[in-house]
Order: structure tokens, then C-alpha cells, then sequence
């Protein structure tokens, strides 16, 4: 699968999930917007009480979407056997797709309503998503080969020189545009000082700051007068030679606190299949077995 | 380049961290949850099966949800059900869970129902009438349960259940009667509309069924409040064998046989054959009597007088006619045998077709004999003032004569002569049948005399129509009758006999002696001489009449142109 019909795919699956949970909310938001001590007199309530046969379908789905894509996931980054399976980029994204859809249908299999044992599978899954959401975002900011591997330190330099060079050689940049645009972006004194939030905030006001950027980049473009015919990939090189600096300045923290993610990602989801089974244990105990009654 | 942070030292700590807070997340939660493994909390009916450990006290593991562990609790509601009565009976095949939703909080309501849409006749109890105008806890209260088993539940419980009320009346409302119909249901006569009347009543199925003027009393008349405190009206064992239960008895006790023998609730004053029989009485109707109205004899008003004159209704003088009727004859027949009874004549059908009869009359005085048989009796009985009555003459103080009734047309002529009366001539026969013999007067009927018509003697004087046919007094003589032919040629003293010379047989059927009788004999030749030869007729009195006397005697008188 090539670049563009890989996107093509994840823009699919990404629809899929995002229509999939905009029809069940449209078919029952009905049911879910009144209050709980109406529900048992909804029309439909026998359908979508937690243990009706929909939203218990949506329980049963959602569980195991999200127990498929635990466990391709882990395995595929725990076994060297599976590594010839694909890039574990794809399923990654197999991973969040299955682990986003998998959670909406379990909100649903909740009728959003939050109680007992099985709420702390629930927030522990919730937390999972959230981090999931999170660990994505400091993902993202771990440069990575083709492959998805994570490149090293060296790598990371070699790849900023090879971009420097591109500026000199192909846009005949001077050295003070190259200064100038090293000011750009985050500070190494500004990494060095901050704290775990001021960290999270500095990433965020980066990546959320791009309009900004683009514009001191192009006001430096303009100050230095420089040719102005191939400025696209000039701005392109030189946003990129400047998220490649920012990111290797961030490099270690933000793999330290990818570190830490994992320790908030895997324990709630280890809690959340915990008590996900004692769930489903006790309401298979009790009768509650969906389609095989 | 693949860079796992789990893996190495880093991934240790890691793996030890994560551990470590998995530790965190879950035992907190965990024994916070421990009683929480319910979807949800249960309702405060059912609070004290919350917790884990007792969620097999309604659901069977293994099993999905049934009714057995819900009705073994609802032992009142399974016990219906298994009797087939009340709402649950008639859902007996749903799950409970499908109406009872449990695990949706303290306050939640797991009973609920549409009261305004219920039909409560699915419980057996219909609400009709004023029943549907009212709301369910008017009924459905702690006081109304009647069930056993729901009077062991708990206040609570018996404040919200809708079990446990008898379909009975009495279950709601107040038995305003205290008892007096126990073992009859209230629906017996009344209905849901309305309390009073009782339009189910029918005083038909009571031990006294209205009948007549007793269907329009009014209840309260014969129903009257009680001396109790709630002064409730007496229904039940009441008096009402005897009419005297409730009537006063307007005969003062003289009467010994039930009312009912005589009267009808129809109109107490309306006796009639149909309910009373007068001839169980001493006095038997019949005839008119029959016909009369009882009022005719008898007065409604004690202080009025009846028929026999007594005050009231009761008659105990009846034994004689005169009792109640006014005697007719005005007493003429007192003084008789049977002391004036009305019935030796008359009977009830007709007073005035009496029956006594011409046998009876004639052992009266006066012999009905001959035509007085066919003759009316008010011909002789004459209307007329009796003891200052007026009433028709029956009995006269002498026996009566013909002249009593009959007019004498003789006008006295024979009053001295005939002791015996008309009797004397007349008989009762026919009064021209007469007994009179012509023989008996001085003046025998001889000859043509017999075949004479009476009329031609006995004449009226003067052909006065007034006057009478004159029998006596008549002269005796024949010139009283006959014309003197001889004009008085023979008469002697102002006065003629013809019977020396004539006879009744025929006038001239001589009985004539001329040689003795006359003072010529007639000798000879004379005697075949024809009569007028010698006695011709002259004239007298501007007549022509024979000469008989005096004539002369000589020959010569006679024969004088033959000298």
C-alpha cells in the first residue's frame, strides 16, 4: 500500500468510526438524553438497556474490537515472530482505530450510564483512550524512518544537516537566514527549565503555533531577500529543518514521558480487562449472554 | 530503529511502576466497589439484598432472570397468581423484570402503572358508577385491606400496595344498616350511581311483597329510624304478619278474622267478593243485597250511623228486615203471626215482587177468588196515608165489601135490600156474570119477560148518564114499562094491570076470558067474531087505539046498521 492509498485507508477507517458512532447516536439519542429513571419506560428500552440485545451488542463488539486490537498490537510489538506481519505503524493505527471505535461502542453498550464495578473498567478504559490520545501526540513527536522506527540521536543530526545543506545548496540561503531562523521555535535554555507541564505546554503552543511560525519564516525569507520563485519548498524546508531542531531538543523528555505514558496506558488497561472480565463473568453467570441464550 | 521503552532497566522500572499503579488504580476502586458489581442500586424496597453477596437472592446463576425468586418474596402476589385472581393473573406469563425494572436506583419507581388507563375489571372488580369518578387511594387505603396476607406486610408496604381489598361492600363503606342484612351483599340492592334509592330493590323478594296502595308508601313510613345512637332505619324483623302491625284496627277488635279476608291493599274501603265473602258472615248477601255497595249498610265514619242505626261500621242488628229497611207497609202487618216479616212476602231480589201469593191471600180475610185474582194487587191496595205514611192499604179494620174497592153503580138501591151485598147478585167471577135470579124480586121474570134485556126495564132515569140504571123502585106494573096500548081503558086507580087480559108469555097470547073478564059474554056467533069487529080502533090521544072499553054492550052498539 503506497503513501497515498494508505491515507486513503485511514481516512476510511477514521469515517468509518466517526459515522459509526454518529448513526447510533442518531438512532438512540433519544433514549440516552433521558433520564435514567425514565429509560425503563422508553419504548425501546428493552433494546437498549445495557444488557438488550443491541447495546449489548455494542458491548460485545466494542470489547472485542478493543481486545483485538490490544492484542495485535502487543504482540506485534512483543514478537519478533510477527514482525514480518507489516510495519508496526500499521498496526498502530489497526490499534487505535479498533481502540477508539471499540470504546465509543462500549459507551453505547453503557447507555452512559456509570455504576458499580464495571465503572472502573469504564474510566480505567477511558483513561486508556485518553492516553492513548496522548501517547499518539508524543508519538507523533518522536521522529521515526519510514519504517516507523524510531530514529536515533545521530540520525536525527544527520537528517538536519542534510536539510541545512538543502538550504545552502538548492535556496542559496545565507548564514544569518540559517541564524535567524534557528530563533525560530523553542529554546534549548526553555527545555532545560521547564517542568512537565510548562514541557507539555512548550509542545503544544509549538505545534499549535504554525501560522505563527510560517509567518517569521517568511518574514525572514523576505528580509534576506531571497528568491522568492521556489519559497514553497524554501518554507517547507525550513519548517522542517525547524520541527527536526525542536524535536531533537525535546527528544529526551519527550520519550521520558513516553516512558511514564506507558506506565498510565498499560496498568488502566490491565485494570479495565481485569474488571472487564469479572463483568462479563458475572453477567454471563447471571444469565446475560447476549445472542447465545 | 526500534526503540521499546518497556524493554531494559527503563523498562523495569517501568514494568514496577506500572504495577505499582495499577495497584493504586484498582485497590481503592476496588474495595469501594466491592459491593458494587450491581448494574446499578436497588430500589430502598429492596436495600437490604444490595451487595454482592446476595445477588443470587434474585438472580439464579446460570439462569436468566425468572419470576420464582420475585414471587417467592411476593408471596401475595404469587398466591394470587396461582389462584387466577387479581391483575397479576393476567400477566402470570410475563417476566416480572419485563414491568419491574430493578437496579435503576433508591427512588426509583418499579411499580408503575397508568392509573387513568387501568381496567380494573382485569382484577375482577369493575368500576362502575360513581366507583370511576374517584381516585385510587380513596379506596386503596391501609384501613380498607382486608386480605390476611397483606395485613402482615409492613406499613409501607400496605400504604402502597393496591392488594388486599374484598370486592365486598363493606370493605369501603360504612354498613349503614348495622348488620341487619349480614350474609347479603350491598349490590343486592343497591348500585355504584348513587347510595339511595336502592334501585335493585325489589320489595318482591322481601318476606313482604308490596302489593296495592303499599307499593306507593314511602319506605319511611313503615321504616322507621331506631332508638340506636346512629338512629338506624329497622329493615329486617319487623311486625307485618297482622295489619295491626301498622294499621289501628277501625273495627275495634270486633272483628276476630284477619283484615286480609276482607280488605285489599288495593283501598282498605274497597271490599269486594274478590277478597271478602259477606256470606261468611251471619248475613249472607243475596239478591239486591248482593248488589249493594258496603256503605250502603255499613258507615266508614264510627260516629255516623249504619244501616240498623248503630254508630260505625259493625251491624248487629240484621236479623229483621226492619232493621235496616223502613217498614213499607207503615206497620199494617204488626199485629200478624209472624209479627209483620217482611220475608213472608217479599225477598231480597225484588221488594216489590213479592211472593205472596193468591194460595196466601186466600187464607187472608179476604178470599182472592174469581176475577179479584187477576186483579192487580194496587188496584185494591190503594195507595194511601197509612198511620200517617203514605203506603198502599193492606189491612183494613173490617173486612172489607165490595164497596170497599168496587163502587157501587147501584148507588145504594140495594143497600138494604141484599144483607150479603153485591155479593147477592154479583160474583167474583165476572161481575156480569150475575148471581141474581129475577125470581128472588117481586117481580119474577116470566114469559118474554125472561128473554128481555135488563135494559129495557131497568133503565137510567131520565137517560141520565149520571144517574144509575134504576133496579129498585121500578114499577111493577106494566104500564112501568109497556105502554098502555089501551090508553088507560083499563085502568083502575090512575093505574092499568094488563095481567088479566095479557101474560108475560106474549102480549098477544091473550089470557083474556071474555065471558069472564068482561062484562059481555060472548056467546054465539060472537065468538068467532075477530076482535077488532067489535073494538075498533079510535082515536085517543091522537092514537089510534082499539077500543076495548068502555064500548056498549047492547047489540046495537055493535050491529046497529044490521037492526
Amino acid at each position: 500500500m503506497n503513501g497515498f492509498s494508505h491515507r486513503i485507508f485511514v481516512f476510511f477507517l477514521f469515517i468509518s468510526a466517526i459515522s459509526a458512532a454518529i448513526a447510533i447516536w442518531l438512532r438512540n439519542n433519544d433514549y440516552y438524553l433521558s433520564s435514567l429513571d425514565q429509560r425503563p419506560f422508553h419504548p425501546r428500552y428493552e433494546l437498549l438497556k445495557p444488557s438488550g440485545r443491541e447495546s449489548h451488542g455494542y458491548g460485545v463488539v466494542g470489547t472485542a474490537m478493543i481486545i483485538v486490537g490490544v492484542a495485535t498490537y502487543s504482540s506485534r510489538k512483543r514478537m519478533r515472530t510477527l514482525v514480518n506481519l507489516g510495519k508496526i505503524k500499521y498496526f498502530l493505527e489497526f490499534h487505535i482505530f479498533l481502540c477508539l471505535l471499540g470504546p465509543v461502542l462500549v459507551v453505547y453498550h453503557t447507555t452512559f450510564k456509570f455504576g458499580g464495578l464495571v465503572a472502573v473498567a469504564f474510566w480505567s478504559m477511558t483513561a486508556v483512550v485518553f492516553s492513548g490520545f496522548i501517547g499518539r501526540y508524543l508519538y507523533q513527536h518522536i521522529p521515526k524512518n519510514i519504517e516507523g522506527h524510531e530514529l536515533s540521536m545521530k540520525e536525527l543530526d544527520a537528517e538536519r544537516v542534510r536539510l541545512t545543506e538543502s538550504l545552502r545548496t538548492q535556496f542559496h540561503v545565507p548564514e544569518e537566514f540559517l541564524h535567524s531562523i534557528d530563533t525560530i521555535g523553542i529554546h534549548d535554555s526553555e527545555v532545560e527549565k521547564a517542568g512537565l507541564m510548562k514541557f507539555l505546554w512548550m509542545m503544544l503552543r509549538s505545534d499549535f503555533s504554525r501560522f505563527g511560525r510560517m509567518q517569521r519564516i517568511r518574514g525572514i525569507v523576505h528580509h534576506y531577500s531571497i528568491d522568492m520563485h521556489s519559497s514553497r519548498d524554501l518554507l517547507h524546508v525550513v519548517n522542517e529543518r525547524i520541527l527536526l531542531r525542536q524535536r531533537i531538543l525535546l527528544l529526551e523528555k519527550v520519550q521520558r514521558l513516553f516512558h511514564y505514558w506507558h506506565v498510565v496506558h498499560l496498568p488502566f488497561s490491565l485494570v479495565m480487562f481485569a474488571i472487564l472480565v469479572i463483568h462479563i463473568g458475572v453477567a454471563v453467570a447471571f444469565g446475560y449472554t447476549w445472542v447465545w441464550q | 530503529m526500534f526503540v521499546d521503552a518497556s524493554s531494559g532497566s527503563a523498562g523495569k522500572t517501568g514494568m514496577n511502576r506500572a504495577l505499582f499503579f495499577l495497584f493504586l488504580s484498582t485497590s481503592i476502586p476496588l474495595s469501594l466497589a466491592a459491593a458494587q458489581i450491581s448494574p446499578g442500586e436497588l430500589i430502598a424496597g429492596h436495600a437490604r439484598w444490595e451487595g454482592v453477596e446476595n445477588c443470587t437472592a434474585c438472580h439464579t446463576v446460570g439462569k436468566s432472570l425468572s419470576n420464582d425468586r420475585c414471587l417467592s418474596c411476593h408471596a401475595e402476589i404469587d398466591s394470587r397468581v396461582k389462584a387466577k385472581e387479581g391483575f397479576h393473573a393476567t400477566v402470570s406469563a410475563k417476566l416480572c423484570e419485563e414491568c419491574h425494572k430493578e437496579h435503576h436506583g433508591r427512588k426509583f419507581q418499579i411499580i408503575r402503572f397508568d392509573t387513568t388507563a387501568f381496567d380494573h375489571a382485569t382484577v375482577g372488580f369493575t368500576l362502575d358508577g360513581k366507583h370511576r369518578t374517584i381516585g385510587c387511594r380513596q379506596c386503596h387505603t391501609k384501613k380498607t385491606l382486608a386480605a390476611e396476607d397483606i395485613l402482615t406486610l409492613s406499613d409501607g408496604r400496605k400504604n402502597r400496595t393496591y392488594l388486599g381489598l374484598s370486592p365486598r361492600c363493606s370493605t369501603c363503606h360504612e354498613d349503614k344498616h348495622r348488620g341487619q342484612f349480614e350474609g347479603k351483599e350491598c349490590s343486592a340492592c343497591h348500585d355504584t350511581e348513587k347510595w339511595k334509592p336502592a334501585p335493585k330493590f325489589s320489595h318482591d323478594q322481601s318476606s313482604y311483597p308490596l302489593t296495592g296502595k303499599h307499593k306507593s308508601v314511602d319506605c319511611q313510613r313503615c321504616h322507621k329510624p331506631g332508638t340506636d345512637e346512629f338512629k338506624t332505619v329497622r329493615y329486617v324483623h319487623m311486625e307485618f304478619a297482622s295489619c295491626r302491625s301498622c294499621h289501628a284496627d277501625p273495627h275495634k277488635g270486633k272483628f276476630k278474622q284477619e283484615c286480609a279476608s276482607c280488605h285489599s291493599t288495593e283501598d282498605f274501603h274497597t271490599v269486594t267478593k274478590k277478597v271478602f265473602d259477606h256470606d261468611t258472615t251471619r248475613f249472607p248477601l243475596k239478591g239486591k243485597h248482593a248488589l249493594m255497595k258496603c256503605e250502603g249498610c255499613h258507615e266508614k265514619n264510627n260516629n255516623k250511623k249504619n244501616a240498623s242505626g248503630e254508630l260505625g261500621f259493625h251491624i248487629t242488628k240484621f236479623q229483621r228486615c226492619a232493621d235496616c229497611h223502613a217498614d213499607a207497609h207503615a206497620g199494617q202487618f204488626a199485629n200478624r203471626i209472624d209479627g209483620g216479616r217482611c220475608e213472608s212476602c217479599h225477598t231480597e231480589d225484588d221488594f216489590l215482587r213479592v211472593t205472596y201469593s193468591v194460595a196466601d191471600h186466600r187464607k187472608a180475610r179476604f178470599l182472592l177468588t174469581g176475577a179479584h185474582v187477576a186483579v192487580p194487587c194496587a188496584a185494591c191496595h190503594a195507595a194511601q196515608k197509612v198511620n200517617a205514611k203514605s203506603t198502599r192499604q193492606f189491612i183494613w179494620e173490617k173486612s172489607p165489601q165490595c164497596t170497599t174497592c168496587h163502587e157501587d153503580i147501584h148507588k145504594g138501591q140495594f143497600e138494604k135490600k141484599m144483607p150479603k151485598g153485591c155479593e147477592t147478585c154479583h160474583s167474583v167471577e165476572s161481575w156480569n156474570s150475575l148471581l141474581f135470579s129475577h125470581e128472588q124480586t117481586r117481580f119474577p121474570l116470566k114469559g118474554k119477560h125472561a128473554a128481555v134485556a135488563c135494559e129495557k126495564c131497568h133503565t137510567r132515569p131520565n137517560n141520565s148518564a149520571t144517574l144509575p140504571v134504576q133496579y129498585t123502585g121500578v114499577g111493577l106494573e106494566c104500564i112501568a114499562c109497556h105502554k098502555d096500548e089501551h090508553e088507560g081503558q083499563f085502568a083502575k086507580r090512575g093505574t092499568t094491570d094488563c095481567s088479566p087480559c095479557h101474560n108475560a108469555e106474549a102480549w098477544k097470547s091473550l089470557v083474556f076470558n071474555h065471558n069472564r073478564q068482561s062484562r059481555y059474554e060472548l056467546t054465539g056467533k060472537h065468538l068467532a067474531v075477530a076482535c077488532e069487529k067489535c073494538h075498533p080502533k079510535v082515536e085517543m090521544n091522537e092514537r089510534k087505539v082499539v077500543r076495548y072499553k068502555p064500548l056498549g054492550m047492547e047489540c046495537a052498539d055493535c050491529h046497529a046498521g044490521k037492526m
